[in-house]
């Protein structure tokens, strides 16, 4: 029998595996001398923003580390000291990790819990509807969690915010930084090298394929569709408030990707016009249009009449909108889910800001994060998997996912999610297990997401929303359903710039006597304006930021706090923490409704 | 005569596992002290000892996914991935696509029923323990991934053999809530012949017991309302006709439709004299507006108008809504009272079901989370945690299987209920089994009704079933174990003083239950014979 290749990272290490637990090896592990100088250096060698690492037991003496380890059952001698001590001193693109399985490793069981749950609602702010919602009628999205913007419940783990990273003060570190020095970091291109190494250690994973990512909208045309010819196309949205505002530490954007059928003739050859149908087909099969405006298309060259118009001719709005065209033509299209195979990029970058304070997307990514929807589910399936959310959460068990190994996390609802972040050097790697776990919770168990996902629900509709993101000249959408501006209604629901109500700067543009400054809101040219911070703050969250990349502290978070919160907990007593009256919880949808919005 | 055995003589063998003459015993081991950690998939621990188990006990592997599909000779249930129609699209199954559930011996002890609750093509598989190999006798032709259920089915959880030497499976969380026999689960496998029991409510099936008279067949809904149900033959033996009965607790004053956890249930009494209310007349006739028998799909009835109609029907009488029951045992308390226990998996509880009389019966929480651990031996930092499948031995002990979750840190925990005294409630549960394979459940513990100190238990959807992950994935696989050498360590420490010990008192329950259920075991032999043209261990 040959070794699996379930973690079959490198051909290297699968040498190492099979030496050490025989033929049955599986997950890449580490030899003797390797465990023993990595717990010899965990013991204290690697410091990092006045961090120490050291392993149980360190203060005994006459006796070497892998002596006292030996003595453990295999799982109890490594913990996230020693994950944290291999990606500090690691550079390369998989960092060889502890040889147990990894969930033993992990320094928060409840990493999907993320930072802003810990907010402090006080009775009166609630940021928390943007994620926690009632059921949609329609959609297969069954979590339901509408109540949680009303109350806290965590497991009595998450009771305990364990991202201490918040709390921890870099003034003076960050001040150690200059602007050049973080402006040149910012500046530099930390993507092009990523998938060579990724091959060079003969990756399984999913190796990134969209030539030039770090030069944001210049890898795209003015259409989104990638100029490396990958398919890849880039869409404009609106960020999900505040995590994803620039002015609370990162810019980004989305790219998708629809199968080959889907970009295919019948015939089997390429063709842009039906991949543009079928992308606009997809996303009013999400957002559940009945039409959608798309760039001109000639329905000669699709062979189906898009607007049921009985004619086959050039037209810019699709009302056939219930099933895919082309060679997907006979592709299940089942209601607000997307096919199978689609695929996501999504790059979290720092802010780039130039000498007159202007915001842009810069070349080097934080994150390069990617979802593919490996498993079509039956209804079944996927009703059985909220179930089983709802049980999980009712009983209290910390969250577990099937773990795919190079492949990421599966979220059993279709999803398998992974991704890359920087090492101490800034250079992109593979993520840990834990690191990939952070991002399951928001991707599977939320009820305000369709399909797992965010972004795609919140493009610009149509036509006008292929391209790469752009937030000027974008209009302040109400959410569908609603009437006032989306991040208007979001300032005052949250009382704040973002969950903790700390971004003092937000504060001081669009808030007046404590109340949001709603008129000025309204006349605020774009959403840019409303929601891209000034240089020094741009600077600060990222010198803030490079810290904890410095520290691979990730799994203590990874916001780049440029203060010190106040309206966050660092442990939630559930019985006496306030909870927030019915006129304050809040139905959402996540969809937008642009058409109650205009172009500035 | 001893009421219970009088009982046994009577019964039949569902009633492999049936407790003889006492309703449980202390433990007959050391009990863990913690739950075992998870491995890596495929590790040495999965192929050679997927369990943590007490200084004693013996594992072997009987089977794996590996094994069967190696072996040209042998076939097993593995959901295909579905292909759309005209279409490159396919749907699959990832590791559920075996899903090894509520195994079922025959008699004889010759063969193991082993029932795949994939979310289509679901059928039944037959490993015979002499030969080392297993068949897939039957299965779904797939297009229910379609939504096309006409000829197929899903998600079998239970599989069951009946005193007519029949075998059931039955519908969970897909498909449409359907009851499935086998009718000659013998004979090869181009001769099997299956039907759909229409008699019995459709509902989220999974625990599926007969009673010691083989006249009433007890099943639950799995649903955080769900009930609990009972299925009066009109004639012993006859499983196509018969009344249906839902308990409902006399003092439970709730919403029947809410989820146990409601606000309007969630105080409301669970346990204490209880009601079977009827769901039809003696022939079957729904007595409600909803067809207890309607097909559908497992769904919230407050906001579906084409669930499971067993579902609807119980709320509609008001039955007591228990969260997620899953599993049941049939046995006997002390007083000789014939008892039901079921599991309730988001209560963390399990239930037993006192059953006086035709009409009534008395409730009471068996295990709950607040029951005492390893009472009188070394502390456990194992807990309680989603209690799915029971089983039973000779000597009437339940087991209680949890399913554990997903990325776990420690695997599931078989617990041991101890009910020395045989009320109805525990006095401790003492930590027995631990499983240590990664994304894996413990599903299907049977005890062997030949040899009562052996029992199986299944490794359900670990990592290593899907291959795309785990290239020679050990996948889904069936262990074996032996309790003849555990002792408890008091009885370690004094080995003469303790000649008569548990396992000695359980091989000897075992082999009086052997000789009691000898003219059921000659009935399936016959069917054995019959079906298959010889008698399995007569041929090795």
């Amino acid at each position: 029998m040959s070794s699996n290749d379930f973690g079959d990272r490198t051909k290297r290490e699968q040498t190492k595996a099979t030496t050490q637990v025989g033929q049955f090896a599986a997950l890449p592990q580490l030899t003797a001398a390797t465990a023993a100088l990595l717990l010899a250096c965990s013991g204290g060698l690697l410091q990092s923003g006045g961090k120490t690492n050291p392993p149980p037991g360190a203060s005994q003496e006459n006796e070497t580390s892998a002596d006292r380890s030996a003595e453990l059952p295999l799982h109890e001698r490594y913990s996230h000291e020693d994950v944290l001590a291999i990606l500090r001193s690691d550079d390369s693109v998989l960092p060889e990790l502890p040889p147990v399985h990894p969930v033993h490793t992990m320094y928060n069981r409840e990493a999907i819990v993320p930072p802003m749950c810990y907010t402090r609602t006080e009775g009166q702010h609630n940021p928390c509807y943007v994620c926690h919602q009632d059921k949609i009628k329609g959609r297969p999205n069954e979590m339901d969690d509408g109540d949680l913007q009303e109350a806290y419940s965590f497991s009595r783990l998450g009771s305990t915010n364990h991202w201490s990273n918040l709390f921890e003060d870099r003034t003076e570190r960050m001040a150690a930084i200059s602007d050049e020095d973080i402006q040149a970091w910012v500046a530099q291109d930390n993507y092009s090298e990523l998938a060579p190494r990724l091959r060079a250690a003969e990756f399984k994973g999913y190796i990134p394929d969209l030539s030039n990512l770090q030069l944001a909208a210049d890898a795209f045309d003015e259409g989104g569709f990638a100029r490396d010819g990958s398919h890849w196309v880039a869409f404009n949205y609106m960020p999900m408030p505040s995590s994803f505002w620039p002015t609370n530490g990162a810019t980004d954007d989305v790219m998708i990707r629809l199968p080959e059928p889907f970009r295919n003739t019948t015939a089997g050859e390429y063709s842009r016009a039906i991949y543009l149908a079928n992308l606009a087909i997809v996303e009013a099969n999400i957002k559940g249009l009945e039409s959608i405006t798309v760039p001109p298309i000639d329905e000669n060259e699709i062979g189906a009449d898009l607007n049921g118009d009985g004619q086959l001719q050039t037209v810019s709005r699709i009302t056939a909108t219930t099933r895919y065209v082309g060679a997907a033509a006979k592709h299940l299209m089942r209601d607000h889910l997307y096919p199978e195979n689609t695929e996501f990029i999504h790059t979290v970058r720092y802010v780039g800001v130039n000498d007159q304070g202007e915001i842009y997307i810069p070349q080097r990514i934080k994150e390069l994060r990617y979802m593919r929807k490996r498993w079509s589910t039956s209804d079944a399936q996927l009703y059985e998997t909220y179930q089983q959310e709802h049980h999980a959460k009712q009983v209290g068990d910390l969250p577990g996912y099937i773990n795919r190994g190079v492949f990421g996390l599966d979220n059993e609802m279709g999803w398998v999610v992974t991704g890359f972040i920087e090492n101490r050097q800034g250079r992109l790697r593979v993520n840990t297990y834990e690191e990939n776990v952070y991002c399951m919770g928001c991707h599977t168990s939320i009820g305000t997401t369709i399909d797992s996902t965010f972004s795609f629900a919140r493009k610009v509709d149509g036509a006008d929303g292929w391209g790469y993101i752009n937030l000027r000249g974008m209009p302040d959408a109400p959410t569908m359903g609603e009437s006032k501006g989306s991040i208007a209604t979001y300032l005052e629901r949250a009382g704040g710039g973002g969950e903790f109500r700390s971004n003092t700067e937000m504060v001081a543009r669009w808030f007046k006597d404590g109340q949001v400054d709603t008129a000025k809101v309204a006349a605020a040219q774009d959403v840019y304006t409303l929601i891209t911070p000034s240089r020094d703050r741009a600077l600060a969250l990222n010198k803030a930021y490079r810290l904890i990349v410095e520290d691979q502290d990730f799994i203590f978070g990874r916001d780049g706090r440029i203060s010190l919160p106040e309206n966050v907990y660092a442990e939630v007593d559930q019985e006496k923490a306030p909870t927030l009256p019915p006129e304050r919880v809040y139905r959402w949808d996540i969809r937008l409704d642009w058409s109650r919005s205009q172009k500035r | 005569m001893n009421p219970k055995i009088s009982a046994i003589l009577a019964a039949g063998a569902t009633l492999t596992s049936a407790a003889v003459a006492t309703a449980g015993t202390p433990p007959y081991f050391t009990p863990l002290t913690e739950s075992a950690p998870v491995t890596l998939p495929n590790s040495d621990e999965e192929l050679n000892a997927p369990w943590v188990v007490p200084a004693g006990v013996s594992q072997r592997n009987l089977t794996s996914l590996s094994e069967i599909e190696g072996d040209p000779m042998q076939s097993v249930g593995r959901a295909p991935n579905i292909e759309i129609p005209g279409s490159t699209d396919v749907v699959a199954a990832g590791t559920s696509q075996s899903m090894w559930d509520m195994a079922a011996f025959d008699p004889t002890s010759s063969f193991i029923f082993v029932p795949h609750e994939s979310p289509w093509s679901a059928g039944l598989s037959r490993y015979s323990i002499f030969a080392d190999e297993n068949e897939l006798l039957w299965r779904g032709n797939g297009q229910g991934a379609m939504g096309d259920w006409s000829n197929d089915y899903a998600a079998f959880d239970p599989a069951t053999f009946t005193p007519n030497c029949t075998v059931f499976v039955a519908e969970e969380w897909s498909g449409e809530g359907r009851i499935i026999e086998t009718l000659n689960p013998y004979a090869p496998v181009d001769e099997i012949e299956t039907r759909e029991l229409d008699s019995i409510a459709n509902v989220a099936h999974e625990g599926l017991r007969f009673s010691h008279d083989e006249k009433t067949l007890f099943f639950i809904d799995e649903w955080n309302s769900g009930s609990i149900y009972k299925f009066v033959m009109a004639e012993q033996g006859d499983y196509t006709k018969g009344q249906t009965f839902v308990l409902s607790v006399d003092a439970f004053e709730g919403n029947a439709a809410d989820l146990w956890s409601d606000e309007s249930n969630v105080d409301q009494p669970r346990t204490g004299m209880a009601t079977w209310i009827p769901l039809t007349d003696e022939d079957g006739t729904p007595l409600t507006e909803v067809s207890p028998f309607r097909n559908g799909p497992t769904n919230d009835p407050r906001e579906n108008d084409d669930t499971r109609g067993g579902r609807v029907a119980a709320d509609e009488v008001g039955a007591t809504p228990y969260g997620r029951p899953e599993d049941m045992e049939i046995g006997y308390l002390s007083n000789g009272n014939e008892v039901m226990y079921f599991t309730a998996t988001s209560e963390t509880s399990v239930y037993s079901v006192e059953l006086l009389s035709a009409d009534k019966a008395m409730v009471r929480a068996f295990v709950t989370g607040d029951t005492a651990t390893n009472k009188g031996y070394k502390p456990t930092t194992g807990a309680l945690n989603s209690p799915d499948n029971l089983a039973q031995d000779a000597l009437g002990n339940i087991y209680v299987i949890e399913d554990a979750p997903n990325g776990s840190s420690t695997g599931g925990d078989i617990w041991f209920a101890r009910d020395v005294n045989g009320d109805g409630v525990a006095e401790s549960i003492d930590h027995f089994m631990s499983i240590r394979v990664d994304g894996s459940e413990a599903t299907g513990m049977i005890f062997n009704p030949k040899n009562p100190t052996q029992f199986v238990v299944n490794v359900q959807h670990p990592d290593s079933t899907n291959l795309d992950n785990v290239p020679n994935g050990f996948g889904d696989a069936m262990w074996q174990f032996d309790v003849k050498y555990a002792r408890t360590s008091w009885c370690r420490k004094n080995p003469r003083k303790c000649r008569n010990d548990l396992v000695g008192r359980l091989r000897e329950a075992g082999q009086q239950a052997n000789k009691d259920s000898a003219e059921y075991r000659e009935r399936c032999r016959k069917a054995m014979v019959s079906q298959m043209g010889y008698y399995w261990p007569r041929r090795q």
